[in-house]
């Protein structure tokens, strides 16, 4: 609708996108500076960012979040393309497929079991732990196929499993300041 | 938090404890340490004698470091160098890898431990 | 309104002190499955049955593993008829004594021909195939040497070498009789040959014992005649593990490798070890060359993994005796494929397939031998 010559000016949906971004980029670095037992794989603390956004302004937001967080994050870091990259990617992918499988499910219980749904904490335990067992199974598969990896994973998963708990309480904390601040956006047609 | 969120978080804890269950060994100080080059034994060593020893990988070459019972990446061809900083390694299970140069390292038992069930001499 | 809305306006709020009391939960939750899961199990495994007995001059062992419904008497039974199987060939395959093979000797010793009896052919068939296809180092007619060398029967035992010109005339007799034919039914006149199944008759009688408790329906055995053994089947929910013994073994550890069974394997080590006596700072073992009347030099120990004990006996033989430079094409003309060897030097060297499954002992480092 913008023509050739006209400057694009940002819309309210790029800021948002933006803002958010920006900030998951931010804690996707400091992460980076975090101590591994297996090089790259990550608590997944931007994940918060990415629940916030996926709950109050749907998936299509959603992905670009975490899409640009990725990229733009490890262009930063540093680690772009490295095994640093894929992990991250990985990962990602892994969280938003759980927080698919979770939505499905909070969606089938909504008319018989709606206390059996999943508030922003079992969403974001399950995109934790889902964020660590793909980082892991790449690490595993790609990159140190080696057996002694194993007796890592009940670590990373507890890790996962605090971490997820401590974001998902984090972004049900923020999620509702921002209901009070301003209530959520109308629904994109495209929201599932 | 709703009855959907304990139920999720029964079931990760149970699936995690299945883990620990499966994987986890005692600190137990180790023998030996087995050196993997893309997944595949490049050798084992015990760690009983003092030796430094230099893998070739997809990046170029790590050295590694056994001494005194223990084992550590002393040098990595890699940009981070995780692998170096991961410092030494001592106890039976333990493990480092250097991801970008497909080195890992993994520390095994002290002699066999398992009692074979017959010998042939 | 969309799910997703209600999603985050859920029903009870979100309070440190339910949030607190729910991961107790589920901690306890993961100790009591880890407890679960890490019970020590208790006491020696009541399916396994070991005996141990003296028999072909050596100390015998049978593991028997058996299903959850056959009874312990059952596997007593089975393990009385081995016992007694593996009498009966000790007496028929001794080289001297009263046995069949004692008396074949005698008869060749005073200087006529003989009748191979019927129940030995089969034995006395494939010896002559494994010395054919191992270009004679495998030779079951170098009894005269072995006694020359005291290691026909302890009582024999020396402690320096025969003299010369007696292993010269033993090795002339030996070259000079007719090579043992595996079609022949007879065999001679041939007043130097003595027949000695000694490197073949252990892993032939192993077979034997196998074959019959598998009859009886004991599938997962090991039958060890004093280190040429035999296991078949599983030992419970692992496989039976075999450990190889180290030729120069020191306080710490006697074992070189060893080997996870796969399906039915034998396992028999050759060694310089076993048998011998040391003489003016040289040792002098029991695996005497045909060729040179002598113990065989180069190699400490042959371990040869394969389908059957009596071919992996003759051929760890015949093996040992090719030495260093000879082993590794021996090897294939046997039809085998799982050798180690340890040379003087103290090197081990495998073939591909063995290596591939053999754990090593600490410290131990084995090149392949393509």
């Amino acid at each position: 609708m913008r023509s050739a010559t006209e400057p694009m000016a940002a819309t309210a949906e790029d800021r948002l996108v933006a803002g958010f971004a920006a900030l998951a980029i931010v804690i996707h670095v400091l992460e980076a500076g975090f101590p591994s037992p297996i090089p790259g794989v990550k608590p997944g603390l931007a994940n918060a960012i990415t629940l916030i956004v996926l709950l109050r302004h749907g998936w299509r937001l959603a992905l670009w979040v975490a899409a640009l967080r990725i990229v733009a994050g490890s262009l930063l870091v540093g680690s772009f393309l490295a095994p640093g990259f894929w992990l991250s990617l990985t990962g990602a992918a892994a969280s938003l497929a759980a927080l698919g499988l979770c939505w499905q499910w909070n969606r089938l219980s909504a008319r018989r079991l709606p206390s059996l749904q999943l508030s922003a904490l079992g969403l974001s335990l399950c995109a934790a732990l889902a964020h660590m067992a793909g980082q892991f199974a790449l690490a595993y598969l790609v990159f140190v196929p080696h057996s002694g990896l194993l007796t890592l994973l009940p670590l990373l998963m507890t890790a996962a499993l605090v971490f997820g708990l401590v974001t998902g309480a984090i972004a049900d904390a923020i999620l509702r300041r921002l209901a009070r601040l301003s209530p959520p956006p109308q629904r994109p047609i495209l929201d599932p | 938090m709703t009855r959907g969120d304990a139920v999720a978080i029964a079931l990760a804890a149970a699936l995690i404890g299945a883990l620990y269950a499966q994987h986890w060994q005692p600190a137990v100080d180790a023998g030996t340490v087995e050196i993997r080059r893309d997944g595949e034994l490049a050798g084992r060593y015990p760690l009983s004698q003092a030796r430094s020893l230099t893998v070739s990988g997809h990046l170029g070459d790590s050295t590694i470091e056994i001494r005194d019972g223990q084992v550590r990446f002393r040098q990595a061809p890699c940009r981070n160098q995780v692998c170096v900083h991961r410092g030494w390694l001592r106890h039976a299970g333990d493990a480092a890898a250097c991801l970008p140069n497909r080195i890992s390292l993994r520390l095994g038992g002290q002699g066999q431990g398992d009692v074979p069930d017959a010998l042939s001499h | 309104m969309t799910v997703g809305a209600s999603a985050f306006t859920s029903p009870s709020p979100s309070r440190l002190r339910p949030f607190g009391r729910y991961l107790l939960t589920g901690g306890v939750l993961v100790l009591l499955f880890v407890g679960l899961a890490l019970r020590p199990r208790a006491g020696p495994d009541p399916r396994l049955a070991e005996r141990e007995f003296i028999a072909m001059s050596t100390l015998m062992s049978i593991s028997v593993y058996r299903d959850t419904n056959q009874t312990d008497a059952e596997v007593e039974r089975a393990l009385d008829a081995a016992q007694a199987q593996l009498r009966d060939d000790e007496r028929d395959w001794s080289a001297w004594g009263d046995g069949a093979l004692a008396a074949l000797n005698q008869t060749l010793a005073a200087g006529k021909a003989v009748t191979i009896p019927q129940p030995l052919r089969p034995l006395f068939a494939r010896a002559a195939l494994y010395g054919q296809r191992s270009e004679g180092r495998f030779d079951v007619r170098i009894g005269r040497l072995i006694a020359l060398w005291g290691f026909d029967d302890e009582r024999h035992f020396r402690s320096q070498p025969p003299p010369p010109a007696a292993r010269a005339a033993a090795l002339a007799d030996l070259h000079a009789a007719p090579a043992l034919d595996a079609a022949a039914t007879t065999y001679g006149p041939a007043p130097g040959v003595h027949f000695d199944f000694g490197a073949i008759a252990k892993g032939d009688a192993v077979d034997r014992v196998v074959a019959r408790l598998r009859d009886a329906g004991f599938a997962h055995v090991i039958v060890n005649a004093g280190g040429n053994l035999r296991a078949a089947g599983r030992r419970g929910d692992r496989a039976w593990r075999i450990g190889i013994r180290h030729p120069r073994p020191d306080a710490g550890s006697q074992l070189l490798a060893t080997l996870e069974i796969d399906g039915d394997e034998a396992v028999v080590t050759s060694g310089d070890y076993e048998r011998g006596f040391e003489f003016e700072g040289r040792r002098y073992h029991h695996l005497i060359d045909p060729f040179s009347g002598e113990p065989a030099r180069g190699l400490q120990a042959v371990t040869v993994v394969a389908d059957n004990a009596a071919l992996a006996d003759a051929a760890s033989t015949a093996l040992f005796i090719a030495g260093p430079q000879h082993w590794r094409s021996l090897v294939g003309r046997l039809g085998l494929d799982r050798v180690m060897v340890v040379t003087d030097d103290g090197r081990v060297h495998a073939t591909p397939r063995l290596a591939a499954r053999l754990r090593y002992a600490d410290g131990i480092a084995a090149t392949v031998a393509p």
